[in-house]
């Protein structure tokens, strides 16, 4: 069997002449197909007798897969020509691309391929405007690809660009079966594509006359070839069904795509003669593969993460499943969410997915989403919103518009989170977006109460840090004479963080680059001073902290500051005989903040016997401490244990746990004076345990 | 009780990483990677290396185009092409995410003009929020078709099939299995899509018998190999000691067979329930007139019903009907119902019912007895809670009939 596409500009008369050849091979004795891939479906009209028949995405749209036949969708012209038209989704929504993907999907699985035809003739919208429209150029498609074109520059510039998708996939072997020009009737049209022609290396296989008999074939429902036969027009087609016919049996040669580069096509539009068959050495850009780690999730997730977290609001993942179920059922999210909300409690209370399947991926998902608001509101809620995944993203579905018009309609807060999944970048992106939308919903104060505080948490915050905050950090906050106003995100409900700008001040639960810049957007939203030192971690941060309270405030916390101190070194002094001289190798990573530990190792008498820095991170700030940093190689902490005989390897770099020395990794203390003095109790026993457990061995 | 559980594509990718030498290659963003690799980790136990470079980031399995937002923009099959390039597989598998799968990126041609020489399947269905099964068997078949070429079949060699490794314990249960089938003087062909080689799956073409386990993840694979000259067969899903039996019986007759030595197998397992339970004394009929509700996302739960009432006389409040489930097995757990006096229990929503025990899937199971909805959740059907695991877990066979024996009694001795 072989295939041709016929491609070309839209409006360029690529149907009526995908139609007239049709007609022309059956007339030949050949079992043809055409299949129209364009929306608008009247690629096969003319073999009707005029008539539009029904398209393979509207059936799709409308039975059920188990009732879904092939004949149903199957329509026999005039000749004997088999005929399906695509179709598409309305203007403007969804995304005809892949509606083209999925008659493809469909028409395979359900027998195209063993049905008796000696030719497919694709007839392909306009241009190779994407993907979808592309996929007839692929090899397991098209054998023969025809460009129909006029003498119109934009004509010839579609051209060009459809020689440039063909070349995406080339495989080495010739597919241009040459160019087919349908004349406008402009003066001296036939040179000035055959500059064109010459310029990419293909002949013209035939010039189809502008004629009164198209128009009158047209209006009786027929093709030229069945109305007009041995016309004019009918020669002209009857001249590439000759050329395919020679295709067949080999005697035709095909061509290589050779499209030209923008110099060359200035000069088609200026009407000068391209020299001789040039090549533009046209390549195609390639993005890099981004260092991922840092990446690690989408934009999607890490919206989801923050809006999750607050209790009495509801989140709606716009997209399919698999998104809400990756990153709701096994992640920090619902690890976070049972911590946080007891077990009881369901995460599918406060997270509800649209489902996107393949049929809202062709005709819009604002449907489902309008759905899954309205079930909200039957529901009772007051806060939603709205975190759009890729698919809504590539389809354009306009999630902004539609929560807009659902608050009317509903009374609610619908709340658009358009991060369209990696459309907006990686998971911190999303975070950012996530927390200014969530931060729309705190009530302006403008007096602010110097002894209240918000604690900033960030997405992993959960019971444990909860179970500090109740001990360790409560009574730190207390000495420094703040009451918790909110913990966000942690334990929040709406209404804490309706009341967020109440705090005159606000604290970080932890120091990173990304997390502070997360914190600097709310803290412009609710006004308070924010504190330059996060919830403290280790002795020093701590004496820093008062400090900066102090400053902030203008209490004392000298007497607080001395008796902390006090009961810290009580503290390692108790530990010292199990970490004194002691040596540890440390590797670390760019955007972490170790002045903690260096300060902790120092008190407890171990010796940092070298320090390596990853180097993979994205965001690479350099550490506090003055240290010799070598670039980092995996595999070269191996090496430092050879050489050093080091007692442990601290490492924040996950390949590094897995060497046979005794090595864990760096973490984090919980702030406050109980969580440094439980991450050096657990410290020094990590000098006491196996060089290498016996899970380790095996 | 609304619920996401995994679709088509997760399942899909889970397939593809269930046949050891094959390798599942996500082209897609990384978000859609990093619950694929730890899944693919936790089902299909390997060796654990480290492994480098721009489509691995240290995990060794799913490596992954990392797609961003220009790559959707511009199309990005050159990615497929290099990470296929270098890859050392047998066989690959490329899966397209729910987004990538909007582009129409070539990948056939991309994996052409890699360069890589071995076997590959590019899974272009769309099958983002379709049913697991229906990703897993689509993916399964596609891997069938791929490697398997058409050959003299052996009627005494037999190809098990439909028995994802997405469910908990299958390991144990590909063991029990190969025991009965074994016994009877068969030879195993192939587990396909349930930890088979790449070679065992290529040799799967010379089975004169492919036998179903869970029906519904093995249709389209089923017609694969009946396309390759086997006779396929679909028995009683083995859930049970009932059922378990009927299985071996159904195998028996179609390979024409005596059945008697894998049915002692069974026996023995059977046995020792019963000494159990007798052992307890009035303990062991704790689960007599006990009440249960339901929720599987399998075809299963009839013979499991069926099970539960025949073996232990508990009683049915609320079974889950699932809409994808065909007439037949609705029509055979209505009939079942009523003929013990439940027939409100069809289709009630478990999540509301107040019972003894529920049968679900993990997080739900955790949910409802955490809620007091039942005094004892069992985690038994997929997606199970992906805690780690030591000691065989399995649900289907004679093991997976002890295993939930063990854990119902242990519930309600709590």
């Amino acid at each position: 069997m072989l295939q041709i596409a016929v491609y070309g500009k839209g409006g360029i008369g690529k149907s009526t002449i995908s139609a007239n050849i049709s007609h022309s091979l059956s007339n030949r004795g050949l079992k043809v197909l055409q299949i129209g891939c364009d929306p608008k479906h009247d690629s096969t009209r003319l073999l009707l007798g005029g008539k539009v028949q029904n398209t393979v995405l509207k059936y799709l749209r409308e039975v059920p897969k188990e009732d879904r036949k092939l004949d149903d969708v199957l329509s026999v012209g005039s000749g004997g020509v088999h005929c399906i038209e695509a179709g598409g989704p309305e203007p403007g929504v969804g995304c005809a691309g892949r509606g083209i993907l999925t008659m493809f999907d469909f028409l395979d699985s359900n027998g195209i391929g063993d049905m008796d035809h000696d030719v497919r003739v694709y007839d392909v919208l306009g241009d190779v405007v994407c993907g979808g429209f592309a996929v007839p150029l692929r090899h397991d498609y098209a054998d023969v690809v025809f460009i129909v074109t006029s003498g119109e520059f934009m004509s010839l510039y579609a051209a060009n660009n459809i020689l440039k998708g063909l070349q995406n996939y080339d495989n080495g072997n010739p597919r241009v079966g040459g160019i087919i020009l349908n004349r406008r009737g402009m003066d001296g049209e036939e040179e000035y594509v055959r500059n064109f022609a010459d310029g990419v290396g293909l002949p013209i296989v035939s010039v189809v006359e502008r004629d009164p008999l198209f128009m009158q074939a047209e209006s009786m429902g027929r093709t030229v070839s069945e109305a007009f036969p041995g016309s004019g027009p009918a020669r002209a087609i009857d001249r590439i069904v000759e050329r395919i016919e020679g295709i067949r049996d080999g005697t035709v040669e095909l061509y290589h795509p050779r499209p030209l580069d923008d110099d060359s096509m200035d000069m088609v539009a200026k009407g000068l003669p391209l020299d001789s068959a040039c090549d533009c050495g046209y390549v195609r850009a390639r993005n890099p593969v981004k260092d991922s780690r840092s990446l690690k999730s989408c934009a999607g997730a890490g919206a989801v993460s923050y809006t999750a977290r607050i209790r009495g609001a509801h989140t709606i993942v716009h997209g399919p499943s698999s998104c809400a179920y990756m990153m709701c059922c096994n992640s920090d999210i619902v690890t976070v969410h049972r911590d946080l909300h007891g077990d009881g409690d369901s995460i599918w209370d406060h997270v509800t997915c649209t489902d996107l399947d393949d049929s809202a991926s062709v005709f819009g998902g604002i449907p489902a989403l309008e759905e899954a608001i309205r079930h909200r509101a039957e529901m009772g809620d007051s806060v939603v919103f709205v975190v759009s995944m890729c698919v809504p993203g590539i389809i354009g579905d306009d999630i902004t518009d539609c929560c807009t018009r659902m608050s009317a309609e509903t009374g609610m807060r619908v709340i658009p989170v358009p991060v369209d999944g990696i459309g907006a970048g990686g998971v911190v992106h999303g975070r950012e977006m996530a927390i200014g939308k969530v931060m729309e919903l705190v009530e302006p104060c403008d007096e602010k109460d110097m002894g209240l505080v918000n604690i900033l948490g960030d997405y992993r915050v959960g019971r444990e840090f909860h179970a500090h905050m109740d001990s360790s950090v409560e009574e730190l906050l207390s000495m420094a004479g703040f009451r918790i106003n909110t913990i966000y995100p942690g334990k929040c409900r709406l209404e804490d963080v309706y009341r967020m700008g109440r705090a005159g001040v606000a604290v970080r639960s932890m120091d990173n680059l990304v997390f502070n810049r997360n914190c600097d957007i709310i803290c412009d939203r609710t006004g308070s001073v924010h504190m330059r030192e996060a919830l403290p971690r280790g002795m020093g941060a701590i004496d820093r902290w008062f400090d900066e309270v102090s400053e902030i405030t203008g209490r004392d916390t000298s007497a607080a500051k001395a008796e902390v101190r006090s009961r810290y070194e009580a503290g390692i002094s108790g530990l010292m005989p199990h970490t004194k001289g002691k040596r540890v190798v440390v590797v670390t990573r760019p955007s972490g903040k170790y002045r903690w530990l260096f300060e902790l190792l120092e008190d407890l008498g171990v010796e940092v016997v070298r320090t390596r820095e990853t180097t993979y991170n994205r965001w690479v700030m350099g550490t506090e401490l003055s240290m010799s940093k070598e670039e980092y190689i995996s595999g070269m902490v191996e090496s430092d244990c050879r050489e050093l005989e080091p007692d442990l390897v601290l490492s924040d770099s996950q390949s590094d746990l897995h060497i046979g020395y005794r090595c864990t990794a760096i973490g984090e203390p919980h702030p406050g004076l109980a969580g440094i003095m439980d991450y050096a109790e657990r410290l020094s026993r990590m000098f006491r345990v196996p060089v290498i457990e016996g899970w380790r061995c095996a | 009780m609304h619920k996401e559980t995994m679709d088509g594509f997760l399942a899909s990718v889970i397939a593809a990483e269930s046949v050891i030498g094959s390798r599942a290659v996500i082209h897609g963003p990384g978000g859609c990677r990093t619950h694929s690799t730890r899944l693919s980790a936790r089902t299909v136990l390997r060796d654990y290396s480290i492994r480098e470079g721009p489509f691995y980031f240290d995990h060794p399995r799913v490596p992954c185009t990392y797609l961003d937002e220009e790559d959707y923009v511009n199309g990005a099959d050159y990615k497929v092409q290099d990470l296929v390039a270098e890859i050392d597989a047998e066989l690959v598998v490329v899966i397209q995410s729910p987004g990538t799968s909007l582009i129409g990126d070539d990948l056939n041609g991309a994996v052409y003009r890699s360069g890589y020489d071995g076997a590959f399947v590019i899974a272009e269905n769309n099958l983002m929020s379709e049913r697991p099964h229906v990703g897993y068997d689509t993916t399964i078949a596609s891997m069938v078709g791929a490697v398997c070429a058409r050959t003299e079949v052996d009627p005494k060699v037999v190809n098990i099939v439909g028995l994802p490794v997405i469910l908990e314990g299958w390991e144990s249960t590909v063991d029990e299995l190969r025991s009965y089938v074994e016994a009877m003087g068969l030879e195993v062909g192939a587990f396909v899509g349930a930890g088979c080689t790449v070679d065992e799956l290529r040799g799967s073409s010379r089975a004169g018998i492919t036998v179903s386990v869970l029906p519904e993840y093995c249709i389209d694979t089923m017609e694969a190999y009946r396309r390759l000259g086997s006779s396929c067969v679909v028995p009683e899903v083995p859930m049970g000691f009932g059922s378990t039996g009927s299985w071996i019986r159904t195998v028996a007759e179609a390979a024409g067979v005596d059945p008697a030595p894998a049915l002692e197998i069974l026996s023995r397992m059977e046995r020792r329930s019963s000494r159990v339970l007798l052992s307890g004394m009035h303990e062991g009929m704790k689960a007599r007139c006990s009440t249960y509700s339901v929720d599987l996302d399998t075809t299963a739960v009839v013979p499991f019903v069926e099970w539960l009432h025949s073996y232990l006389g508990m009683f049915p409040e609320a079974v889950d009907v699932k809409p994808w489930w065909d007439d037949g097995t609705k029509a055979r757990l209505a009939s079942f119902l009523e003929s013990i006096g439940c027939t409100d229990a069809m289709g009630r929503d478990a999540s509301r019912t107040r019972v003894d025990v529920a049968f679900a899937d993990g997080y739900s199971a955790m949910l409802l007895e955490s809620r007091g909805t039942c005094s004892v959740g069992l985690d038994l059907w997929i997606p199970t809670e992906h805690r780690m695991v030591f000691v065989d877990r399995p649900v289907l066979g004679g093991k997976g009939a002890l295993r939930i024996l063990d854990e119902l009694f242990q519930g309600i001795q709590r």
